[in-house]
């Protein structure tokens, strides 16, 4: 995965990451391939302009929540790289960085099929130039895919306009359609 | 300094369900969770209720630890709001989880997927805390196309209260829905609670074809709001019908919508007068979001009006005086009719005209006609004659009358009808007609 490997880097070098503390009482992170079919899932959720919620949480178990653009899967290494607004929820990076815990719902705006990832963020690093053309690329086909189902192309406006970079370390996938399957692990 | 909380009434768009909602919970062990929601309804400024579907696992965490935060959008603005506060407990019957079952189960009905969206309770919250998203400056609202709906709402009351019969009742409600509130396609169904069945007295703003149609009770979502006398409004179908196909074995057997075919929004609010069912009164539109709760508001104000008017016509407030002229029918050949004994269907020249009461009144009218040379009939010869199937006790003859008189005028097949006074109506005719009655 090349933007991964370019921010692990980047964070060695201390230039634009924070480490994660991984802190907090949270099951211990149990990283796992993504199983292919997942993953290829997953990735076209994204690929589409799928709406992605974030949601973390403090140290006493306060949720907090923002919104995600151009996710990055690394199945074989189990990892999604993944850009948050940080504008939404003042609280969402000092939650990652207390603990780690995160949450990240994909759901295709045009289908409803929907997915679940939980896992624990490695690390935290400012959006680089790639980060920002892949927020650019999924905002517009975010904002597409909604105007086609009636709405103005003014959504465009929940992205935000600040960002920060996150590597998660997925821990388990759950189907999020709608549903009765719905909750159930991938 | 904390800024305060913004009161629920003041972002009730962001209730509308156009734009779906999230709420986020967390686990005993940490793990935080986060779902999207069909229906999020505000019950006043301290609570909402949501729907329990399908979201275990949010449910589970509500159970173990109620704190929750909601993420709602409003569709005009696109400005989010953070809701924060506690699970409080699940209902699982009362007004407001019919009420809010009723909309599920009219999209159900109208998408084919009956039970398979069965609403299980749905979860009340208590919100301490509701806070704007972002920092950006906050976005303006363009203005309503109605900020006055009172002032209009007694212009229609107005004009509704100086309705002579039925014919004018179910237009001036119509048209002034549109020119008062901008709602341009409506339509007035009437009930018939002796077969449970509606059928379409009146419709504005459509092509034509609407008038007469019929629906049973429980059959798509203006079947459902008959049946449950609870007004059913959908912001955005497709967006329902959506989240119907994505469920897993999800066999979609939609039914044709009855007014706009690409409708977006709907409203089908019940006319009620001392709990009988007096008819639906529906309105749609091709925009998302185009019915709000405060359009809701207004629906059911005019709705309820129409029923009394109706329920005050039928009682014989009609100006006998008043002489409602059909347009004067030319044919130069032989009307060819033809009246289907099984199902009431009359057809002129090869034409479907209409099914049903309406058909066979107008088949009994064509046969004394050729048999005497008889142009006007009484309501009461009608009511007696046993062939034409009018249910006894409330028949909803005039708006039967209703029904055929607008299905001529809309087929200028050579034929019409009018009411010449107090219960009393004329055939005319635009050449000579011939009848030919199958069985």
């Amino acid at each position: 995965m090349r933007a991964s490997a370019t921010r692990v880097s980047a964070e060695v070098r201390g230039g634009d990451g924070t480490a994660c503390t991984g802190a907090g009482p949270i099951a211990p992170s149990t990283v796992a391939e993504v199983e292919g079919a997942t993953a290829a899932r997953l990735e076209e959720l994204f690929a589409d302009g799928s709406a992605v919620m974030v949601v973390t949480r403090d140290d006493d178990h306060n949720p907090h929540v923002t919104r995600g653009w151009g996710g990055v899967v690394d199945a074989e290494n189990g990892r999604l790289d993944l850009c948050l607004t940080t504008s939404d929820d003042l609280m969402v990076v000092p939650d990652l960085e207390a603990n780690g815990a995160i949450a990240v719902t994909v759901a295709h705006t045009a289908t409803y099929r929907a997915m679940q990832v939980t896992g624990t963020v490695e690390w935290i690093g400012e959006i680089t130039e790639d980060d920002r053309a892949r927020i650019a690329r999924h905002v517009e086909q975010f904002t597409a895919q909604v105007v086609r189902a009636g709405l103005p192309p003014t959504i465009a406006r929940i992205a935000g306009e600040r960002f920060v970079a996150v590597r998660i370390a997925v821990q388990q996938c759950f189907e999020q359609t709608p549903g009765p399957k719905a909750g159930s692990a991938l | 300094m904390t800024e305060p909380s913004i009161p629920l009434a003041s972002i009730e768009r962001a209730f509308e369900g156009v734009i779906p909602a999230s709420i986020s919970t967390c686990a005993p062990d940490g793990t935080p969770n986060v779902s999207y929601l069909s229906v999020v309804r505000r019950v006043d400024d301290e609570r909402v209720a949501i729907t329990n579907q399908f979201f275990s696992k949010t449910t589970r965490n509500l159970r173990n630890d109620p704190r929750f935060l909601l993420r709602v959008v409003d569709p005009v603005t696109m400005e989010q709001y953070d809701l924060r506060g506690k699970y409080l407990h699940t209902e699982a019957s009362g007004p407001m989880f019919d009420s809010m079952r009723v909309q599920l189960d009219a999209v159900a009905a109208q998408t084919g997927m009956t039970g398979t969206f069965r609403l299980r309770g749905i979860d009340v919250l208590r919100v301490d805390r509701c806070t704007r998203v972002g920092d950006a400056p906050p976005a303006t609202a363009p203005a309503a196309s109605n900020e006055q709906p009172l002032a209009a709402l007694g212009i229609l009351v107005r004009r509704l209260a100086g309705s002579g019969d039925l014919a004018e009742a179910t237009r001036v409600v119509c048209e002034s829905l549109e020119d008062l509130f901008g709602f341009g396609h409506s339509m007035v169904l009437l009930a018939d609670e002796t077969t449970e069945r509606l059928f379409a007295v009146a419709a504005h703003g459509y092509a034509e074809g609407h008038v007469g149609a019929e629906i049973a009770f429980g059959e798509g979502l203006i079947g459902i709001a008959a049946q449950r006398r609870q007004m059913v409004r959908v912001t955005a179908l497709a967006r329902s019908r959506r989240m119907a196909s994505a469920v897993e074995g999800a066999d979609l057997q939609e039914l044709p919508l009855r007014g706009l075919p690409d409708a977006q929004s709907l409203i089908a609010a019940p006319m009620l007068l001392q709990g009988r069912l007096v008819g639906v009164l529906y309105l749609d539109a091709a925009e998302v979001g185009a019915f709000d709760a405060r359009a809701a508001e207004v629906v059911e104000v005019v709705a309820g009006h129409l029923a009394v008017t109706i329920a005050l016509l039928e009682a014989g407030g009609s100006d006998p005086a008043r002489r409602e002229p059909a347009p004067r029918p030319s044919k130069a050949t032989t009307l060819k009719a033809v009246l289907h004994d099984e199902d009431g269907s009359l057809f002129v020249d090869g034409d479907y005209i209409i099914r049903g009461i309406p058909g066979r009144i107008l088949g009994r009218m064509l046969t004394e006609h050729i048999a005497s040379g008889r142009t006007t009939f009484t309501n009461k010869e009608l009511r007696l004659d046993r062939s034409i199937g009018l249910p006894i006790g409330n028949d909803n003859l005039e708006a039967r009358l209703l029904v055929l008189r607008r299905r001529l005028e809309e087929k200028a097949c050579g034929i019409a009808v009018e009411r010449v006074g107090r219960g009393r109506i004329e055939l005319v005719l635009g050449g000579p007609v011939e009848l030919l009655a199958q069985s």
